[in-house]
C-alpha cells in the first residue's frame, strides 16, 4: 500500500516526522496525487487472507427475539421518559393541589370568621329589636302621624311597670346575655336614635 | 452464497424463556383490563358512590328567615342564629358519669338525666343498631356566644383525667374527648321581640319537615312564608380523612338568598293600645274572650287587630290552639243590631224612607205572618234615626220589609258580607248568608238585626268603612310593602277600591244616624267623646248552637269611627260571652271610647268640637202604655214625617 493510498483515506491519517510532536499535524505539501494528470487507482483494499480469494461480508440479518429485545428496550426507554414527565407534572400537580388546599385552608379560616361577625351582628339586631320593642308607646307631641313612615322616636329612660316586667322575662328568656352590656346598648342606641330622629 | 453468518442462530431455550415472559406479561395485562373493567364499567356506580361518600361533602347554606315589621319600621319578629348542640356518645363509653357531669354543668342541663340519655344511647348500640349512633342532641337555640363560651370551657375540662397526665392514651382520649365530644349544627331561632303583642297577626313557625330552616305554620309568617323564606343555598364539595371540608374543591356553590322583609300596616302603638284596654275589659267583664281591629277608612289599611287571650309565639305549644286563632279573622259570627246601618243604608238609597220618616215601632212587640219581632224597650212612634240610634229592631224589620229579600241581599254582598275581604290568611272566613230565594219572612225580619247571618268581624268593620269612605268600598290590607334584604322596596300595596256601595250623600246620611247613636239617648251614648263626634253602632247578639239561641251567651259588639265626618280611625270592638252584663252599650263602648281616646291621642287626629255636648239630643223614655212624646221635644231631631211607600206601608200595617 502506498503512501498515497493512505492518504487518499482522509485525514485521520497523520504523518510522524523525524523527532517532531506526533500528535501535532504535519504540515503537508502538495502531494504527487494530486497533481498527477492521470487517475489514481481507488480499487477497494482487500484482505489478503488465506489464498486471496476474499468473500464479499453481508451483515448478518437480525432474529425476531433480537427484534422484541429492541422493542421492548425502546418501550422501555419511551416508558421512562413518559414517567418523568408523569412525575413531573404529578410533582407539579402535587404543589398546585397543596397550594390550593392552603389557600382553601385560608378561605375557609376567613368564612368561619366572617361567619362568626355575622351571626354576632344577627344576634345584635335581634337584641335590639326586642330592647326596641320593649321601650313603652308614645304618645303626644313626639308621635309620628298615622301613616308616615319615619320611626318613632325611642330612647325613653322611664318604663312602666308591665314594660320592666316583661324585659325582665325575654332576658331570663335570652340565655347567655350580659345583662350590663345590655343596659350600655340600651344607653348607646337610645341616644343615636333621639340623634337620628331629630336630625 | 450462503456463508456461516447468513444462518439465524438457533437456541431453544432462549425461546422458551421469552415466551414465558411474554404469556406472564400478556396474562398480567389481561389481568390489569379485566380488572378495569370490572372496576370503571361493572361496578362503576357502586365504587362511585362510596368514593363519593367518603370524599364528597354537601352542606346547605341556610338563608336567613326575612324580618316582619310594623308600618313605623320596628321589628315584630326577626330570625336569630343558634346553635344546635349535639354529643359524640362513643367518645364517652369509659368515663360516662364523669362526661355528664362536665357537660350537663356547662350545658345546665341535670347530669343524672343526660348520663340516662347517654347510657340509653350506648345500649342501642350495644344491643346490634346497624351503626353507632354519633350525635345525640342534648341542647338546642343556644345563642351562639353561649356555644363559644362551652367551647372555650371545654377546652379546659378535665373529664376526670388526673393531671399530670403520664400515659399518651389518656393524653389521647382527653383530646378526643375536648376536640369532638360536643360539635354544634347551625339553625335559626325567631324571635318575637313584642312578646305575645300581635300574636294572633304574625303567627308562628316551626322546623321544616323536608330541610333545614323553618316553616311559617300560622298568621302571616304563613301566609308570606314564601317571601320570608328566602332561597337556600348549597355547597358541594370534598373533604378530608377528618371530615374537613377543602374548599378549594368546591364543585358547586349556591349562594343562599336570604328573606324579604314584610311590613306590615299595624301601627306597634295602637296595636299596645288596643291589646291593653282589650285585656282590662276582658278581665272586668269576665269574657271569653276580646277582639279588636282598627283601621284607616281611608285607605283601609289595618292599623291593630288584638284578640284576647294570646300565646306566646315562641312557645304555641305551651298556650290552648285556640288562642292561635284570630277571632276577627276566622270567626263567623251574627252580627246583632250593628248590621242595621246596612238596611238604613239600603233603605234611604231606594227612597224607602228618610232619616226624618216616623215609624212606629208598636210598643215593643210586631206579629207580621205570625212572626214575632220584640224590641228591647217599648217605643212608639219615632224618626228612622231615633228609631236607629235606639236600635229598634221592630224598625228595622219594617225597613227590611220594605227592602225585601232581594234587594236586602243584594245591600248585604254589596257591602262585602258573604265573600273573603282578600287579606292574605289561609283561615279567613267568607261568612254565610242563605241565597234570598230561600229567605222567609221571619229570616228576612231577623236578618235586619243581624240573626241568620254570619259574618266576620272583620267584614262588618269593613262594610263601616265604605260609610266612613263616603259610600267606597275598599280593599283592607295588612301588608304595606315587601322590602328585600338590602332595604330596597320589592312591592308596594296600595289602596284598592273594590265597588260603590251607596252613594255619598246616602253615606252622609247614614253618618248622620250613627252620629246620632253617640248622642245623649242613644244606645252609644257611653263612647261619646268630648273632642270629637263619634259615629258608631252598637249590637248585642244572642250566640246559638244547634239547639237555637242560648240564654246568658252573647256577642257584643261596637262599630265606629272619628272624627265622624272626617274619619281618621274605624273601630270594632267584641266581647264573647261577657259575663258581668252583656249589652254592647254597657260592656263594649267603654272600652271603645277608651281605645279612641288613646288612638286620638297617639295619632294627634285633629279636633272636630270642644266640650259641647254632642249633637242630636235623642232622650226619649220610653214609656210603656203611653204615648211617646212628641219628638219635636228635642231641638236637633226634626218631627217624623208622614209614612209614605208601599212596602213601607205594608210592612208597618198589621
Amino acid at each position: 500500500m502506498t503512501l498515497a493510498r493512505l492518504l487518499s483515506l482522509g485525514g485521520g491519517i497523520t504523518m510522524c516526522q523525524g523527532r517532531a510532536n506526533p500528535f501535532r499535524k504535519a504540515e503537508l505539501g502538495p502531494l504527487p496525487f494530486l497533481m498527477s494528470t492521470k487517475p489514481v487507482d481507488f480499487a477497494p483494499v482487500r484482505p489478503m487472507l488465506g489464498d486471496g480469494a476474499a468473500t464479499p461480508h453481508r451483515p448478518r440479518p437480525k432474529g425476531w427475539a433480537s427484534k422484541i429485545e429492541i422493542g421492548v428496550v425502546k418501550t422501555l426507554g419511551a416508558l421512562f421518559l413518559l414517567a418523568v414527565l408523569v412525575c413531573g407534572f404529578g410533582a407539579q400537580h402535587i404543589a398546585y393541589r397543596r397550594e390550593k388546599n392552603s389557600l382553601g385552608r385560608q378561605l375557609r379560616q376567613r368564612e368561619l370568621e366572617l361567619r362568626t361577625v355575622v351571626q354576632a351582628c344577627q344576634s345584635l339586631e335581634a337584641e335590639k329589636a326586642v330592647l326596641v320593642a320593649q321601650m313603652p308607646p308614645q304618645t303626644g307631641v313626639n308621635l309620628a302621624k298615622v301613616g308616615a313612615t319615619q320611626r318613632p322616636a325611642v330612647g325613653t329612660v322611664a318604663q312602666s311597670a308591665s314594660g320592666r316586667e316583661r324585659k325582665s322575662a325575654l332576658l331570663k328568656a335570652s340565655i347567655g346575655v350580659n345583662a350590663i352590656r345590655r343596659t350600655q346598648l340600651a344607653d348607646a342606641r337610645s341616644h343615636a336614635h333621639r340623634g337620628g330622629v331629630r336630625g | 452464497m450462503a456463508g456461516p453468518h447468513d444462518a439465524p442462530v438457533f437456541r431453544p431455550f432462549q425461546y422458551r424463556r421469552l415466551g414465558a415472559i411474554v404469556l406472564l406479561v400478556l396474562a398480567c395485562l389481561v389481568f390489569i383490563l379485566w380488572r378495569l373493567f370490572e372496576i370503571q364499567i361493572t361496578r362503576h356506580q357502586e365504587l362511585l358512590a362510596k368514593a363519593q361518600a367518603c370524599s364528597k361533602t354537601s352542606r346547605v347554606l341556610q338563608a336567613r328567615r326575612g324580618e316582619i315589621r310594623d308600618r313605623n319600621g320596628i321589628i315584630v319578629s326577626i330570625s336569630t342564629p343558634v346553635k344546635a348542640i349535639y354529643l359524640n356518645p362513643s367518645l364517652c363509653s369509659n368515663r360516662l358519669e364523669q362526661v355528664a357531669q362536665a357537660v350537663g354543668a356547662l350545658l345546665r342541663s341535670p347530669p343524672d338525666r343526660l348520663a340516662a340519655r347517654i347510657r340509653a344511647c350506648l345500649q342501642e348500640d350495644n344491643a346490634g343498631a346497624a351503626s353507632p349512633r354519633k350525635a345525640l342532641l342534648v341542647g338546642r337555640h343556644v345563642p351562639v356566644r353561649e356555644w363559644q363560651a362551652v367551647s372555650t370551657a371545654l377546652e379546659l375540662e378535665s373529664f376526670g383525667i388526673r393531671q399530670p397526665i403520664h400515659s399518651r392514651l389518656e393524653q389521647k382520649e382527653l383530646v378526643k374527648l375536648r376536640h369532638q365530644l360536643l360539635f354544634a349544627r347551625e339553625e335559626q331561632s325567631r324571635v318575637y321581640p313584642c312578646g305575645e303583642s300581635l300574636c294572633q297577626v304574625l303567627g308562628f313557625v316551626s322546623a321544616r319537615k323536608n330541610g333545614p330552616g323553618m316553616a311559617g305554620l300560622y298568621g302571616v309568617e304563613r301566609g308570606c312564608d314564601q317571601v320570608l323564606a328566602g332561597k337556600d343555598g348549597l355547597c358541594l364539595s370534598e373533604q378530608d380523612a377528618v371530615g374537613n371540608e377543602l374548599p378549594a374543591c368546591r364543585t358547586r356553590y349556591e349562594t343562599p338568598t336570604d328573606g324579604s322583609h314584610v311590613v306590615l300596616t299595624i301601627d306597634l302603638r295602637i296595636q299596645q293600645i288596643v291589646e291593653r284596654a282589650l285585656a282590662a275589659a276582658r278581665a272586668k267583664c269576665l269574657a271569653r274572650s276580646a277582639s279588636a281591629i282598627v283601621l284607616d277608612p281611608r285607605t283601609f289599611e289595618i292599623l291593630a287587630l288584638g284578640c284576647c287571650p294570646g300565646f306566646n309565639p315562641q312557645e304555641p305549644g305551651e298556650s290552648d290552639y285556640q288562642n292561635w286563632r284570630n277571632a276577627v279573622f276566622t270567626d263567623m259570627v251574627e252580627p246583632g243590631s250593628v248590621i242595621k246601618f246596612i238596611v238604613l243604608a239600603g233603605a234611604l238609597e231606594l227612597g224607602l224612607t228618610t232619616l226624618d220618616s216616623g215609624i212606629y215601632c208598636e210598643q215593643g212587640r210586631f206579629v207580621v205572618n205570625n212572626v214575632s219581632v220584640r224590641d228591647h224597650a217599648r217605643y212608639g212612634l219615632l224618626t228612622v234615626q231615633q228609631a236607629f240610634a235606639k236600635s229598634s229592631n221592630i224598625a228595622f224589620s219594617k225597613l227590611a220589609l220594605a227592602l225585601g229579600p232581594q234587594q236586602y241581599y243584594r245591600y248585604l254582598t254589596n257591602f262585602g258580607l258573604a265573600q273573603r275581604t282578600g287579606v292574605p290568611f289561609a283561615a279567613e272566613t267568607p261568612g254565610r248568608i242563605a241565597p234570598p230565594q230561600s229567605w222567609s219572612t221571619m229570616t228576612l225580619t231577623r236578618a235586619a238585626f243581624g240573626q241568620g247571618v254570619s259574618v266576620s268581624q272583620l267584614q262588618m268593620a269593613v262594610a263601616m268603612g265604605a260609610i266612613a269612605n263616603d259610600g267606597r268600598l275598599m280593599q283592607p290590607y295588612l301588608i304595606s310593602r315587601i322590602e328585600s334584604p338590602r332595604g330596597q322596596v320589592l312591592r308596594q300595596f296600595q289602596p284598592q277600591f273594590v265597588r260603590s256601595v251607596v252613594s255619598p250623600q246616602i253615606a252622609r246620611q247614614v253618618k248622620e244616624a250613627l252620629k246620632a247613636v253617640s248622642a245623649p239617648g242613644g244606645t252609644g251614648a257611653v263612647a261619646a267623646m268630648e273632642q270629637y263626634t263619634v259615629a258608631l253602632k252598637t249590637g248585642t247578639a244572642q250566640k246559638s248552637d244547634a239547639h237555637g239561641y242560648r240564654d246568658g251567651h252573647h256577642y257584643s259588639t261596637v262599630i265606629g269611627f272619628i272624627p265622624a265626618d272626617a274619619p281618621r280611625v274605624l273601630i270594632s270592638v267584641a266581647l264573647d260571652e261577657p259575663q258581668n252584663g252583656y249589652y254592647a252599650a254597657e260592656v263594649v263602648a267603654p272600652v271603645f271610647r277608651s281605645i279612641a281616646e288613646q288612638i286620638a291621642a297617639c295619632v294627634q287626629i285633629p279636633p272636630d268640637r270642644g266640650a259641647r255636648p254632642a249633637s242630636g239630643d235623642l232622650s226619649v223614655k220610653p214609656a210603656p202604655g203611653t204615648a211617646p212624646p212628641h219628638p219635636s221635644a228635642s231641638p236637633h231631631v226634626p218631627a217624623p214625617a208622614p209614612v209614605t211607600g208601599h212596602a213601607f206601608a205594608r210592612a208597618s200595617g198589621p
